[in-house]
């Protein structure tokens, strides 16, 4: 355990420069605009506007986000023998592994926070009358931050596999493109991890669905995403305990 | 002698992902609408009986200009990570070769890939067409329309995303930025015509398709020879 903490203050030394802060905020502001100049015209103005807010952040900037931060973790390494220089510290690659992984975590949860602050920030600027849903919006916040974490898990493993930042983000990028079909069709988008995101941060018309207080049905968090995190994670983890150091 | 850089960038292409990306990216566009007609299938031949094909050329041109612009993102990206990567920038312009052609050889690169990509589009749409059963009555302006007019009108941003790539050594900044245009090309809609977002998308009401074209080429080559001006006076490290 002990490990891990060393590991995550080691990561955050190497991010200090790498500009990772300024794209989270890339999304919220975006998503700023967009609840800004959208007119509610509904009597539930703040889901309203928060509803287009997620439907521009969610479907698609979420994941390839998440992507980009994933693919950053291990720029330092591959870059002129950084991993024969991290490997060679007393410290064990489950250790580094694990704690690269927390980093994106820390850093997909850092952006659904900005994404957060920004509706509330917009519901002010309009200021609507009603008073803010704040439960149900952090609701889906956090849902969409743990359906983010299979897509994580699959970004981490390949940018350990490949030297090419562009190379190791395709992947997420094939996988979020067909997002713009798959998360209209009832049927098929709840088996596709890369719009798990999407779906558990829209509101949705059937809150009987929801699960340990998310916005996610329990059979989604338990197979789609738990399983697919366990697959992507597992297959990361063996391969990078086992990677040949060049 | 570009013809020379142009070779050699070619066969570093060897043994990259970059030649399967120009690959995938079609056949997952059109992979993916062969999936939504197939399930649809009674559906959507009822509901759009007589405009079949035009209707199946319009839902794989509202997927494949994201694509395209994501493609060209990484394509431009993975091509000028190989030099940064390795160092090889100082290598290959201590050699007896001008700036401008080794930039001009990289973007011909870049340009060729996205071709054949599209072509790879066309092919595509064909065959799913055939195999749905749309029989004969292709609308070959709107197939060719369809299929390269994205191309030509995407100059602009496949010049700024590989001046972007090129130019600084972290690749974070270029993808970021080619990630969000492609995002905003899906609402490019509702921008104004000026934008270069707007014009693969050919919509009616905004320039004609020959003003949309002349002015993606000529911003594209006016953003070039920026970019080869900067590069040409940039410094190596």
């Amino acid at each position: 355990m002990k490990g891990i903490f060393k590991v995550l203050r080691s990561e955050a030394v190497k991010l200090r420069h790498s500009k990772l802060s300024s794209l989270l905020l890339i999304s919220p502001l975006l998503s700023l605009s967009v609840g800004v100049m959208y007119n509610a015209r509904s009597d539930m103005p703040w889901l309203e506007m928060y509803s287009m807010m997620a439907l521009s952040h969610a479907i698609l900037f979420l994941p390839l986000m998440t992507g980009i931060i994933g693919a950053l973790m291990c720029r330092y390494e591959h870059a002129n023998g950084g991993w024969k220089q991290t490997l060679a510290l007393p410290i064990s690659r489950t250790d580094l592994y694990v704690g690269k992984f927390l980093i994106i975590c820390f850093m997909t949860f850092t952006m659904q926070l900005l994404f957060f602050l920004a509706v509330v920030a917009a519901g002010m600027f309009k200021g609507f009358a009603s008073p803010m849903p704040i439960k149900e919006i952090a609701t889906f916040v956090i849902s969409g931050w743990i359906a983010t974490l299979p897509l994580a898990a699959l970004q981490l493993f390949v940018s350990t596999m490949w030297a090419s930042f562009a190379a190791a983000l395709t992947i997420t990028v094939i996988f979020t493109l067909p997002n713009l079909l798959i998360i209209q069709s009832g049927d098929y988008g709840p088996y596709y991890p890369w719009a798990q995101p999407g779906l558990a941060m829209l509101p949705m018309s059937d809150s009987s669905m929801n699960t340990l207080g998310l916005n996610i049905s329990l059979e989604t968090l338990l197979f789609v995403i738990g399983g697919s995190f366990l697959v992507f994670f597992l297959t990361g983890l063996l391969y990078f305990q086992r990677k040949d150091v060049a | 002698m570009l013809t020379r850089a142009f070779a050699s960038d070619w066969l570093k292409l060897r043994h990259t992902w970059i030649v399967a990306l120009v690959f995938f990216g079609p056949a997952g566009v059109i992979g993916l609408q062969a999936v939504n007609w197939g399930l649809r299938y009674d559906y959507l031949t009822d509901r759009y009986a007589g405009i079949l094909w035009e209707t199946l050329l319009r839902d794989v041109h509202f997927l494949s200009v994201p694509a395209l612009l994501l493609g060209i993102t990484l394509v431009a990206s993975m091509l000028a990570g190989m030099e940064h990567q390795h160092g090889s920038w100082k290598q290959t312009l201590a050699l007896p070769i001008r700036r401008r052609t080794v930039y001009m050889s990289k973007w011909l690169v870049c340009q060729t890939l996205m071709l054949l990509a599209c072509i790879l589009l066309m092919s595509g749409m064909l065959l799913l067409g055939y195999l749905l059963g749309f029989g004969g009555n292709i609308p070959w302006d709107s197939l060719l329309a369809r299929s390269f007019y994205p191309w030509l009108t995407a100059g602009p941003i496949l010049a700024l995303q590989l001046w972007l790539s090129i130019s600084t050594a972290n690749q974070t900044i270029p993808l970021s930025i080619g990630i969000i245009l492609s995002i905003m090309s899906l609402s490019a809609a509702d921008m104004p015509d000026w934008m270069p977002l707007k014009w693969p998308l050919l919509m009616e009401d905004s320039f004609s398709t020959e003003l949309s074209i002349a002015l993606g080429v000529g911003t594209g080559l006016l953003v070039l020879l920026f970019s080869i001006i900067h590069f040409t006076r940039k410094d190596v490290s």
